[in-house]
């Protein structure tokens, strides 16, 4: 298994490889966007600080990570591509944007659009399709529909389950990665959420924050209460490392392309010595030595927090007993001979 | 054509003519209630209307739950439509003909745009003309998608309540594609998690359809990122208003459009704010 790290500079990449980092992911800055990109983020992050690297920069990078063994994965996963009223001008222009990094030699393109799917596959440049969160991922019957339309590794939701992981990596349809650290409360390839899309300004840098952690006035109708109704983010996956790789997930993904590079290093490092540790230890073992790595900060963010992605691993007061499909009993198959008319 | 949400029995008796509806079950995204439902109704289904299957996105253990639910029900020679919001089963359905002629739509767990984000036109603020243009528009005006869309045996799209689709609507008729609207709903988010489960400490499955009733949200205090903080709001209040309703988000709808003037078929929930305090 390798660990896949956000990318946003040349600097960053040369530190997220040297912490262990064998892929990494990146867009590219263009000229007729102004806030918004092709890359499924905006421009800018909250530190003001820009998200893409340009051109120049990109085959730099490209050229440092293939020195060293490393991947560099294309991120073209606009979520939302339409046309215009009576032009495609924005979609020819993600298309030569797709093009000029396709010629710098990128080593796949992730795509997050159904209809950028399509166009890029027109462009038949022989380099590996991505599909991205952005398409919600939580059954195979999805990754066969990906897979016949070119796709060879789909990236699942950040909502899917250690069974289905395993369900859908067993069916060995095409190379499955899954994110490791951090996520949304809500399928994203459907969320209007939107944040970290072009809101950051200099004056008010997060002048929206993070809609689904806030703090709501919830009123059911029977009392009025203050609560983080919708956050559901879980973060961490570090106890199950060991099965993932065991389930042959071929990538594990960070997620913070708007992060400080060098708190993303200290995350891509730990990840990395988990991954080590997976190969020196057996299950039950590793999972306690793993616990030695964690930092504190990590411990309060997730581990106390209950909030364990893919499976509840050791908290009672975890996030996932609240996931749709994950727990409950299945209702009996449908018998319609045994029901009565009313 | 009007459409009905329906999540009641009792709720057929106070219709007085039902062959001037569909009437719509399920989830758009709740797999527990797609089946509650479906089953519940199952003997009117027999009896009466038409109807409309509402199909959530599915988690991998309830795809072929689902799939024997509705190969049942067409082999009971139910008149029922489809409307999907997950591609895998969109997909699944290619080697099931029969199923495929159920004037399948896509609804709004696959059918987005930039504009129902409530504060789309602040990320918007500084592109140009034709960027913000196309981004008002739904994911799927795209005519290479529409055509691939069409081999796939979609007939339609579900879209929300707001205010670029007039402007859409010739352009989906004259592609060939059957527009139904939302009334007074705007889709805002949907997840696998069920909030009203655990605002009433309970867990899926056990819930008992508690779900069905409307939550108000506003919000109170904003969660700064890059501070770690909760900390007041900085944008109009009234754009952080939000409803929900089983496990999805949505805000009040552009009510200001007459629909009788476009060809799209109309949706209507009675449990919704519909803004000017009625329902049907």
């Amino acid at each position: 298994m390798k660990i896949s790290a956000p990318v946003n500079s040349f600097e960053a990449a040369r530190h997220l490889i040297e912490k262990g980092a064998r892929e990494i992911y990146t867009g590219m800055g263009d000229d007729y966007l102004k806030r918004l990109s092709f890359s499924g983020r905006g421009k800018v992050s909250v530190h003001c600080q820009s998200l893409l690297p340009d051109h120049q920069d990109l085959s730099n990078i490209i050229r440092y990570a293939h020195a060293h063994n490393v991947k560099v994965n294309f991120t073209a996963n606009i979520p939302i591509l339409p046309e215009g009223m009576a032009d495609r001008e924005l979609q020819e222009k993600y298309l030569d944007h797709v093009k000029a990094a396709t010629d710098l030699n990128v080593d796949s393109i992730i795509v997050g659009d159904l209809g950028a799917l399509l166009l890029v596959r027109q462009l038949d440049t022989g380099i590996p399709l991505h599909a991205s969160t952005f398409f919600d991922t939580i059954n195979s019957q999805q990754l066969i529909f990906l897979h016949s339309l070119g796709v060879e590794r789909t990236i699942l939701s950040y909502h899917v389950t250690l069974e289905e992981i395993e369900t859908m990596t067993k069916q060995n349809i095409h190379d499955i990665e899954v994110i490791g650290f951090m996520g949304c409360s809500f399928f994203n390839g459907c969320c209007h959420l939107i944040h970290c899309m072009g809101e950051t300004d200099q004056q008010e840098p997060v002048v929206l924050g993070v809609p689904c952690k806030s703090i709501y006035r919830v009123d059911d109708g029977q009392k009025v209460s203050e609560s983080q109704f919708m956050d559901f983010e879980l973060g961490c996956s570090l106890c199950l490392l060991k099965t993932l790789v065991d389930y042959q997930v071929t990538t594990i993904k960070i997620v913070g392309r708007s992060r400080d590079y060098e708190e993303t290093g200290q995350i891509v490092s730990i990840m990395s010595q988990a991954l080590q540790m997976v190969n020196e230890y057996h299950a039950t073992e590793y999972k306690q030595k793993v616990q030695e790595i964690i930092p504190t900060w990590w411990k309060r963010f997730w581990c106390r927090k209950g909030r364990c992605k893919f499976a509840p691993v050791k908290n009672d007061h975890h996030f996932f007993k609240y996931y749709i499909g994950a727990n409950e009993t299945l209702r009996e198959p449908a018998n319609y001979d045994r029901v009565k008319y009313i | 054509m009007i459409e009905l949400n329906i999540y009641e029995p009792r709720q057929l008796a106070s219709l007085k003519d039902l062959s001037s509806y569909t009437l719509r079950i399920g989830s758009e995204g709740c797999v527990i209630n797609f089946l509650y439902l479906v089953d519940i109704f199952f003997p009117m289904m027999q009896k009466m209307g038409r109807w409309r299957l509402i199909i959530p996105k599915l988690p991998e253990k309830y795809l072929n739950i689902v799939a024997q639910r509705i190969i049942s029900l067409a082999e009971y020679k139910i008149p029922f439509e489809l409307t999907i919001n997950d591609y895998g089963f969109l997909y699944f359905l290619q080697n099931r003909k029969n199923l495929l002629q159920k004037n399948i739509r896509l609804g709004r767990g696959l059918v987005r745009s930039f504009s129902f984000a409530p504060w789309a036109d602040y990320l918007l603020r500084d592109e140009c003309k034709k960027v913000q243009t196309a981004f008002t528009y739904i994911n799927m005006k795209d005519q290479v998608k529409l055509d691939y869309l069409k081999s796939l045996g979609v007939k339609g799209f579900e879209v929300s309540d707001y205010f670029a689709l007039p402007a859409m609507a010739g352009f989906f008729e004259q592609a060939g594609f059957q527009l139904a609207v939302h009334q007074n709903s705007i889709f805002v988010s949907v997840g696998r998690q069920c909030a009203y489960a655990r605002h009433y400490q309970l867990l899926p499955g056990q819930c008992g359809y508690l779900c069905n009733k409307v939550i108000h949200l506003q919000m109170h205090k904003r969660w700064n990122h890059r501070t770690a903080l909760y900390e007041t709001i900085l944008v109009d209040q009234e754009k952080y208003n939000f409803y929900a309703l089983e496990n999805f988000i949505f805000r009040r709808g552009n009510s200001k459009i007459n629909w009788d003037n476009l060809n799209v078929s109309q949706i209507v929930d009675d449990r919704l704010p519909s803004g000017n305090g009625e329902s049907i």
